[in-house]
């Protein structure tokens, strides 16, 4: 139980009180999908409904010993793996860009980089779709890996050019005097300060990845079919607890993707902190 | 390499940023090898463009800059084994001390051992020998810079610029790291460029001063000539307090300068820049060089004055006269010399040598 502090007066501790009702409504509210649907997943009934009139792993059991469900969480790593590299790659290489001095346009060439995360996904999607099938990229993996780096690289654009803007480039300056060639100063300098930026824009895009449907309503095919995309076709199919099973999974996957921000994020600012 | 022959040469060097306005207008610098120079000007004056442009991190838009012979222009920075220390350090936080200093070395491909006992024998020179293990950061600024300075110097650099590197430091640390920086070059006999807005360092440490204003090098020169035989009113004023009185040549003869003030005396003085007989001249006179007595009618190079306030510093007073034109003269007297009344609203005849006044355009 939460003790209140005895010298606050009366309409004090009613303010505190309120708040706290009001901000365990606000997470109920946000919790309430996750809530639902991960008690579903230890149903014992093979109906997707409360109540659950006894517990049991066998949904887990389904989803583990499928070959479909395996190939799908399989594709969703694998996508997302490589999507998340490429993302890394672009977003870091354009965030150097964007942050020397004497880039020109400056504002509209990042904005334009930021579009995939304005832009609704159905666009993206679509016109995604229709250049793709022109390559013949529909239905490859190469297709959905590029498709989903476009979704990601904006996260790490934004989070490593976050961590450009306190980069001093007296540094760089600095290790050219000392003998060092650009190349190598970027990898020995430049990369190892600006890691968290690039990590955290990673996640990021691997989250994003992870939880993306219309893009693969459109780009892929049943054998690149991601988590998200086979719950999709399942739905529609049989309702099974399995979803739920599948969703459970899915969220603690998330969430440990989530928490690696917070430590990255947590980490970056203690070093900063040092520093002064 | 022969002593008389320049080690760094600026050779009609200009420098525009915006294609309009020429920040470096045509400079012309020659820099002896083992000398300390220093760059000194206001902010915006084109001293530190100059450091850059010899670092390789900026183009020139004319002219040719020479390092022991060979054109540099088309030499880029990692190439031209010139260390830098900069105001802010610049040190790199992911490495220890050590790897710091050991970098240009490991980038050289000197090998494990033989870079790791070079860097510390460069850390003991800067008298850090025992922070070795720890990261920049931990450090103070005094100490993060002794750091970059050693960086600097660890590779056997042909030549060392340092840009404000005491520029961030407060007063007394600054004073000790002159002391330092300055044994450093006299141990090592490296070539410095130094670059500073602050006239007391540039003063103390160099062997030369380039005075910067405008893009242009005002005058480049001995400390001790910079102060005593300033060629214009730019350099008189920037380096130290002088008074300037306006007047005109009456007529010159040996490089003698006889000189009617606004005041109406008439003065002997050095003349420096040519003139016209009847030409406007700016009388310069350091308050240092003027011997102040009681009023008791004419004398050569007496100027009548009243004094306005006398200001206590312990081992001088700054005595502020005025003249009959309005103008005002400042003068040092030592602790020790205060012969003549200086009361506020006394009479008081200011006088100097013809040698320590000097007529400039």
């Amino acid at each position: 139980m939460i003790r209140l502090d005895p010298s606050l007066s009366k309409s004090e501790r009613i303010s505190v009180i309120a708040t706290w009702i009001a901000a365990l409504l606000v997470i109920l509210f946000l919790m309430a999908p996750i809530i639902t649907i991960v008690p579903l997943s230890f149903t014992s009934d093979s109906l997707l409904s409360y109540p659950i009139p006894d517990w049991s792993l066998r949904w887990y059991e389904v989803l583990f010993g499928s070959d479909m469900w395996m190939r799908a969480l399989w594709n969703s790593l694998y996508i997302a793996f490589f999507a998340t590299i490429l993302a890394m790659i672009l977003g870091t290489v354009a965030s150097v860009g964007l942050t020397s001095p004497n880039f020109p346009f400056k504002g509209a060439v990042m904005g334009l980089l930021l579009t995939p995360m304005i832009v609704p996904i159905i666009i993206t999607a679509v016109a995604s779709y229709f250049f793709y099938a022109k390559l013949g990229l529909t239905n490859s993996y190469l297709g959905m890996i590029l498709a989903h780096a476009l979704l990601g690289t904006p996260f790490v654009v934004i989070t490593v050019t976050a961590t450009l803007l306190g980069f001093d480039s007296n540094q760089v300056r600095a290790a050219y005097s000392l003998g060092c060639k650009p190349i190598p100063t970027f990898f020995k300098i430049v990369v190892p300060q600006i890691q968290p930026g690039i990590i955290s824009g990673g996640l990021f895009a691997f989250v994003t990845s992870f939880d993306e449907v219309i893009v693969a309503l459109f780009m892929a095919g049943t054998e690149q079919f991601t988590l998200p995309r086979q719950m999709f076709a399942g739905i529609r199919e049989n309702i099974d607890p399995t979803i739920a099973a599948v969703a459970t999974v899915m969220i603690l996957i998330s969430l440990v993707l989530l928490l690696g921000i917070q430590w990255v994020t947590a980490r970056s600012e203690k070093l900063k902190a040092g520093k002064k | 390499m022969q002593d008389n022959k320049s080690f760094v040469r600026f050779e009609n060097i200009q420098k525009t940023y915006d294609g309009e306005t020429l920040v470096i207008k045509n400079l012309n610098l020659d820099i002896a090898k083992g000398e300390f120079v220093t760059l000194l000007g206001p902010s915006g004056s084109g001293k530190s463009t100059s450091l850059m442009l010899l670092a390789g991190f900026e183009q020139p838009t004319a002219g040719t800059i020479y390092l022991d012979g060979n054109p540099l222009n088309s030499v880029p920075p990692y190439q031209r084994n010139i260390g830098i220390v900069f105001q802010n350090y610049a040190l790199f936080p992911h490495m220890t001390v050590l790897e710091n200093i050991a970098f240009p070395l490991t980038v050289r491909k000197v090998g494990k051992a033989e870079a790791r006992e070079r860097a510390q024998k460069a850390l003991d020179m800067v008298r850090l020998g025992a922070f070795g293990d720890r990261h920049p950061t931990q450090l103070s600024g005094g100490q993060q810079q002794r750091i970059a300075v050693a960086r600097s110097l660890v590779f056997d650099p042909a030549l060392v610029l340092m840009d404000e590197p005491l520029g961030a430091l407060d007063r007394k640390l600054r004073e000790e790291m002159q002391i330092e920086i300055k044994h450093i070059h006299e141990n090592l006999g490296v070539t410095i460029v130094f670059v500073t807005h602050d006239q007391d360092e540039a003063l103390t440490m160099s062997d030369k001063v380039a005075v910067f204003n405008d893009g242009i090098i005002q005058q480049y020169d001995t400390p001790a000539q910079l102060y005593e035989k300033p060629s214009n009113t730019f350099v008189a004023s920037f380096l130290g307090e002088t008074n300037m009185l306006k007047g005109s040549i009456n007529k010159q003869n040996n490089g003698k300068a006889e000189v009617t003030l606004a005041c109406g005396s008439t003065i002997l003085s050095t003349a420096v820049d040519p003139h016209e007989n009847g030409d406007p001249t700016t009388l310069c006179i350091r308050p240092e060089r003027i011997q102040l007595k009681d009023d008791h009618g004419d004398e050569e190079n007496g100027l009548h004055t009243t004094v306005v306030e006398t200001i206590y510093h312990g081992a001088f007073a700054k005595v502020v006269l005025a003249l009959s034109s309005g103008e005002q003269l400042k003068a040092l007297v030592r602790a020790g010399n205060l012969n003549a009344d200086l009361t506020p609203g006394h009479k008081i005849l200011a006088t100097f040598a013809s040698e320590d006044a000097r007529a400039l355009a």
